[in-house]
């Protein structure tokens, strides 16, 4: 019985496979870019509000306050002189005037006489003490009197010098106060100046402030309209904003993605290493003709075939079906191939 | 190409930026995240794919490499390769391709190729495959071929494109053991036949007047296991491929049959009988001889195979008084197997999947014998064949389809199907009855 052999079979791997990656430098590049305009941006819409303007309106309106203050103690009476003192006039008393003692003799003849004339004396005596006692009296009265009326006079000087004082410092307060006033109003004024000068300066920030607002306003309002038509258009795109649509155009939507599903549906063709669970998300940019320009599998936890596998689907499927509403387009799609096993 | 372009033209416009550009930008942002749709289906379609015939330096040659890749690739049922009349080129360099030519016959994939003598007289094959909906060039090699192996090489380029677009290794490259039977009685001959896998490159391994059946590949691929009835009785051989070198590892009186390697290769479960006629599980180690009965029931156990760990065995018994599999794991003699088939009346002879989660078995379905594939778990089955024969499924290495016999014209002849039962083919086979068909490992 013959011996029967085959030769063995080799075969060998001489090179290696290899891929092109491209793209990357590209894309990082115009991340970079957009990343630094958007710096940029935002930088100068924040410039016009800085703080620090605001700062220096406080520091001038601080100083204004610190120029006013002098004024206000200048407001303050100032400082009187101390009065004169006036002497108090002092009443002299009058001094009793004493009877003179003549001769005896005489005294005895005229004893009579003189008793007579003592009498008489006396009498006159009495009526010359009455008088000079009247006269005293009416001296010491007129003494008193004038005494009286110097020190009324006295008085009235005093008080007539102090009425002058009094006017004179009145006169002199109210001149202080004039002064004071008007040195008080020249501060105000000077402050009213200075704030006057200020708040133009601040209104003129404020003005520029908002001048540059309103531009930021009006920037930030185009950004924010560019934003609302863009959300109007994720709305549109989006189921759960159909409600938002029109019922027409929610239909039209519906029946757009049915289309889309279904071409690029039909185009897999499912490798057989497909394993459940796989979740692959596609960025799929298209134009207006639906002709598909570019695939990009973003996140994906399928190997390199099936990835191969799904790109190629989309690419089969171009040109993709068109909305019948061409408002309803949308030049980037996003495909999420999640096989329901 | 068309986006490499878009993209430098736009990272200029950036390089000039002004604010305009910025705000573009900033506008667009938002707006990149748009119409999102779900994709929850595709399709079991075979993939369309160009292959140009290779040019062949200081040709002809015998063997033109394109054809034989196209031809796997078609055989495995998940590409469709356009018929050369569709060409509207036939490039072989890279810079000759018109990818929009070849989108407009809607092909998503191109291989070009060369057959080239290298230096110090090295024939080769090279072949370069190219997506042509993105242009992107997805392998490039150069495979060594001498003259008769150029076939081999084209196997091994198909297993290569197969790998990189299915995403499963290619098992174009394998071999194929089957038991062809010619003549009749009493001129009958059996043939034991290795080929390649798509059925050419044959060689004949043994040949006998006396049957020759059920071959098995050793897990190395070195060699086979068979069972010969060469000295009137069944015996198990163990042949050496490359040398031709056999010798026989079981011949004890009765039944020796159905001989399976263990994945380690050092040991061969087989069918064997006792005196009185009750046929079990036999357990035979190579290198000694020594044999071990595992199974002990007076029902028939018979076609064993073995788990992918090695540490157990399923095989068919009737003990349950139809036919059925069973799995007897861990491997330990005397113990008591586990039923794993109960749907219909009739599950044999099981083969493993390579990665055992899925059984192939011949299964009754409506009055016919066909092909189901099992769920190793759950015992969940389902027919994947429509033949009414169909017999000897053996699983290809990587695990996608199987060679199975099936009837044609009064004969048998070789077929595969997917092992989900949506692609099948049939190998052309020179005249005679094929049988016991056994796919090779890697």
């Amino acid at each position: 019985m013959e011996t029967p052999r085959i030769k063995p079979i080799a075969v060998t791997l001489s090179a290696a496979q290899s891929r092109q990656s491209r793209w990357g430098g590209a894309a990082a590049s115009l991340a970079l870019h957009a990343v630094l305009v958007g710096l940029l941006a935002l930088g100068s819409l924040s410039w016009h509000a800085k703080p620090e303007a605001v700062h220096s309106v406080a520091a001038y309106v601080v100083h204004a306050n610190d120029l006013a203050q002098p004024k206000a103690q200048a407001l303050a009476p100032p400082v009187a002189d101390s009065p004169d003192k006036a002497s108090e006039p002092t009443a002299s008393e009058p001094e009793p005037v004493k009877p003179d003692n003549a001769a005896l003799e005489q005294a005895q003849k005229a004893a009579q006489q003189k008793a007579a004339d003592l009498i008489k004396e006396q009498a006159a005596q009495a009526q010359e003490k009455e008088k000079a006692l009247a006269l005293q009296k009416a001296k010491a009265e007129q003494a008193l009197a004038a005494q009286q009326d110097k020190a009324a006079a006295l008085k009235a000087a005093e008080k007539a010098k102090s009425e002058k004082e009094a006017e004179k410092k009145a006169k002199e307060k109210q001149a202080a106060e004039i002064k004071a006033a008007d040195e008080k109003a020249k501060a105000l004024k000077a402050a009213a100046d200075k704030k006057a000068a200020e708040q133009a300066l601040a209104d003129k920030h404020r003005a520029q402030a908002a001048l540059a607002e309103k531009a930021a306003a009006e920037k930030a309002d185009l950004a924010s309209r560019k934003q609302r038509e863009a959300d109007l258009a994720r709305q549109l795109a989006g189921e759960e904003h159909a409600d938002a649509l029109s019922a027409a155009q929610a239909g039209l939507l519906a029946r757009y993605k049915a289309e889309l599903t279904g071409r690029v549906q039909r185009a897999w063709i499912r490798p057989p290493g497909v394993r459940t669970g796989l979740k692959c998300s596609v960025r799929v940019t298209q134009l207006p003709t639906g002709t598909v320009t570019g695939v990009r599998v973003a996140e994906c936890n399928a190997d390199a075939a099936v990835r191969q596998s799904i790109e190629a689907a989309v690419y089969r499927a171009s040109p993709l079906p068109l909305p019948s509403d061409p408002a309803l387009f949308d030049r980037n799609l996003n495909l999420e191939f999640a096989p329901d096993e | 190409m068309n986006e490499l372009f878009v993209r430098s033209l736009s990272r200029r416009w950036s390089l000039l930026s002004g604010a305009s550009l910025m705000l573009l930008l900033l506008a667009a942002l938002p707006a990149r995240a748009d119409l999102s749709i779900q994709i929850t289906q595709g399709v079991t379609a075979p993939i369309a794919i160009a292959v140009v015939p290779f040019a062949q330096s200081q040709g002809p040659w015998p063997v033109d490499a394109a054809s034989v890749i196209e031809a796997d690739l078609a055989r495995s049922g998940r590409f469709a390769p356009l018929a050369h009349g569709s060409f509207l080129q036939s490039p072989s360099t890279a810079s000759s391709i018109d990818f929009a030519s070849w989108r407009m016959v809607k092909v998503d994939y191109l291989v070009i190729g060369r057959q080239v003598i290298g230096t110090a007289n090295t024939p080769a094959v090279e072949f370069e495959l190219y997506s042509v909906l993105t242009g992107a060039r997805l392998l490039g090699l150069s495979l060594p071929a001498g003259n008769t192996n150029v076939r081999a090489a084209a196997h091994r380029a198909a297993d290569l494109i197969y790998e990189n677009i299915i995403g499963v290794k290619g098992a174009f490259a394998t071999r194929i053991a089957y038991v062809l039977v010619e003549g009749q009685i009493p001129n009958r001959r059996y043939r034991l036949i290795v080929a390649d896998a798509d059925g050419e490159n044959t060689h004949v391994v043994a040949e006998s007047r006396e049957p020759l059946m059920s071959p098995a590949w050793s897990p190395d691929g070195t060699s086979l296991a068979y069972v010969s009835f060469e000295s009137r009785f069944s015996a198990i051989y163990v042949q050496t491929l490359a040398t031709g070198e056999r010798h026989r590892v079981a011949a004890r009186e009765g039944i020796n049959g159905a001989p399976a390697w263990s994945p380690d290769g050092l040991k061969l479960a087989f069918t064997g009988s006792t005196r009185d006629g009750n046929v079990d599980v036999y357990v035979c180690t190579v290198s000694s001889g020594q044999i071990q009965r595992i199974t002990d029931d007076p029902a028939i156990d018979t076609e064993p195979v073995w788990t992918v760990d090695g540490r157990g065995l399923y095989f068919t018994s009737d003990r349950s008084g139809r036919p059925q599999i069973y799995l007897l794991s861990p491997l330990v003699a005397g113990q008591k197997p586990a039923r794993v088939t109960f749907e219909g009346p009739y599950n044999a002879r099981a083969r493993v999947s390579s990665d055992g989660s899925q059984l192939a078995v011949i299964t009754q379905d409506q009055g016919a014998y066909r092909l189901a594939a099992v769920d190793a778990k759950s015992g969940q089955g389902r027919v994947i064949t429509r033949g009414t024969l169909d017999l000897s499924p053996s699983f290809a290495p990587n695990g996608q389809s199987l060679i199975y016999s099936t009837r044609e014209r009064g004969r048998g002849v070789l077929a595969t199907v997917s092992v989900d039962g949506s692609i099948s083919s049939r190998l052309s086979a020179p005249e005679g009855d094929i049988r016991d068909p056994a796919w090779s490992p890697f």
